[in-house]
């Protein structure tokens, strides 16, 4: 009987982390291949704090999210800034109705932001690293 | 009752706009409106109860619903570098109106030139001071109330230029603007530093302004005026708690024409986000209308308030507090209650719904 129990809850711990795996999938941030910034990991953090708007060369950064309740988007911003989505949601707000800033714009999938970032040479986005393919340049793994 | 009745209409109509479009992507309403210009639109509602035991400020003796505003933003990106932000705006006390238009010029990643009418750049919320979906409580502190004359004037039509720093940052802003009851336009110049502390989240703020103008006294005679205005702020969000604590002073008739007034100001307040939708929180806010009178309950104001907000979606906050109040200030500034005439201990209950998209 013990031994049953053991069991049942050594599978249900085993479920738990490949779950828990899941949600920790790798992510990549990507540009346009043709984007020769130097973009480092503080780089990107500035981006998506709304800190930096402008590509050296003076073009806008057109900064790409994904939706809300996207496992992707809480993974990047836990990984990245180390915060909850809403708390850099919050962050954002501020800015807009501040009159200050305006938040990324949000996609609904990876491909879209794949997509898009393949077709516009300001873009970045990210997305889980299984979907990365030669159309985009990854230049940050998050782990 | 017809004002009650065009305001409620008017915030209910704006409420379900701005439901049905944010029932439809809650993110982003951005769009190209011709080749290489984007327009944003973004907007916020509020809907309040308001309920005192004694003191009538803001018709909310036996309770009122009379209390809501909302607001459009449009922001039209040109080029690169160029942004035009207008705002659309609606409360209790005036019509819709546009109160800010102006031009934001971006000089790479440090320095913003804006140009029109903006919000004064002064304390933490002047900037958003309206949008009750972002702030902690839901009467804001009473140095930004607009029931409190002479203390946080609203927009400014100026200049301002910011440049934003890594850890300090420094915007200096001149121009002027126009008291609403018609008083004379006031020339203004100010600045306003913050910095980022070492601790992660900690920010520190110092702005000021001084204000030269003329004004008529009771008897018609002309007077010169002379203020200037303080805010120290500090300002700590992180790990879901938000703290913030800031301190105002304005001296005012520093000519020989005008008798001295200082109207003095200061809060310490404090929230903890639990589980992403709840928020219980605190403050301690205190108002003196004149520091010369400071023990006369028409001249000063106490609030200790407790709350409990819940974030129902992404752009839907509701939130209950009580308002435990000594003295009575602000109704006497609103012109609701005569001075000397008012309840020293009261107490007022807000419950609200606020949205944004």
């Amino acid at each position: 009987m013990n031994r049953t129990a053991m069991q049942i809850i050594l599978a249900a711990v085993l479920l738990m982390c490949s779950a828990v795996a899941v949600h920790a999938a790798d992510i990549v941030v990507i540009v346009n291949k043709a984007n020769t910034a130097g973009i480092t990991r503080t780089v990107i953090e500035k981006i998506y704090k709304g800190e930096m708007t402008n590509w050296p060369n003076g073009a806008k950064i057109e900064p790409l999210d994904l939706p809300e309740k996207s496992p992707v988007r809480a993974s990047f911003t836990s990984l990245l800034l180390g915060k909850s989505v809403v708390s850099i949601k919050a962050v954002w707000q501020v800015k807009l109705y501040s009159g200050r800033g305006i938040p990324p714009r949000v996609l609904n999938s990876d491909d879209e932001v794949k997509g898009t970032v393949a077709a516009n040479q300001n873009a970045i986005g990210y997305i889980e690293a299984s979907h990365l393919d030669g159309s985009v340049k990854a230049v940050l793994t998050l782990k | 009752m017809k004002k009650f009745l065009c305001s409620t209409i008017w915030a209910v109509s704006m409420v379900s706009v701005l439901l049905l479009v944010g029932a439809k992507k809650v993110d982003a309403y951005g769009f190209e409106l011709v080749h290489g210009v984007n327009l944003d639109i973004h907007g916020y509602a509020n809907e309040d109860f308001l309920y005192s035991t004694k003191n009538n400020w803001m018709d909310a003796k036996g309770g009122t619903f009379e209390h809501n505003s909302a607001s459009l933003i449009f922001t039209a990106s040109v080029l690169d570098t160029t942004q035009f932000w207008v705002r659309l705006h609606h409360d209790k006390d005036s019509e819709a109106t546009i109160d800010w238009f102006y031009v934001d010029q971006k000089i790479g990643n440090y320095f913003d030139v804006r140009a029109g009418q903006f919000k004064y750049p002064l304390g933490i919320y002047n900037f958003y001071a309206e949008n009750k979906f972002l702030q902690l409580t839901q009467l804001e502190p009473m140095m930004y109330s607009p029931d409190v004359d002479h203390m946080i004037f609203e927009n400014i039509a100026g200049v301002d230029v910011e440049y934003k720093g890594e850890t300090i940052g420094a915007e200096i802003f001149g121009g002027g603007h126009k008291l609403e009851n018609g008083g004379h336009a006031k020339n203004v110049i100010g600045l306003r530093i913050p910095y980022k502390t070492p601790l992660e989240g900690l920010t520190l703020i110092a702005s000021g302004a001084m204000f030269t103008g003329k004004s008529t006294d009771s008897s018609g005679l002309e007077i010169s005026q002379r203020e200037k205005l303080i805010v120290g702020s500090a300002d700590y969000e992180n790990h879901g708690l938000d703290l913030k604590a800031e301190i105002a002073e304005k001296m005012m008739g520093e000519t020989a024409d005008m008798a001295k007034m200082n109207v003095l100001s200061y809060y310490v307040q404090g929230g903890y986000l639990i589980a992403d939708r709840w928020t219980p929180y605190a403050r301690y806010d205190v108002l003196y209308g004149d520091t010369h009178k400071k023990s006369d309950p028409s001249f000063y104001q106490k609030d200790a308030t407790v709350g409990l907000s819940y974030l129902i979606n992404s752009f839907l906050k509701v939130k209950a507090e009580e308002h435990f109040i000594r003295g009575y200030n602000v109704p006497v500034q609103s012109g609701e209650v005569a001075a000397g005439a008012g309840a020293k201990d009261w107490m007022m209950f807000v419950a609200g719904v606020d949205f944004v998209f």
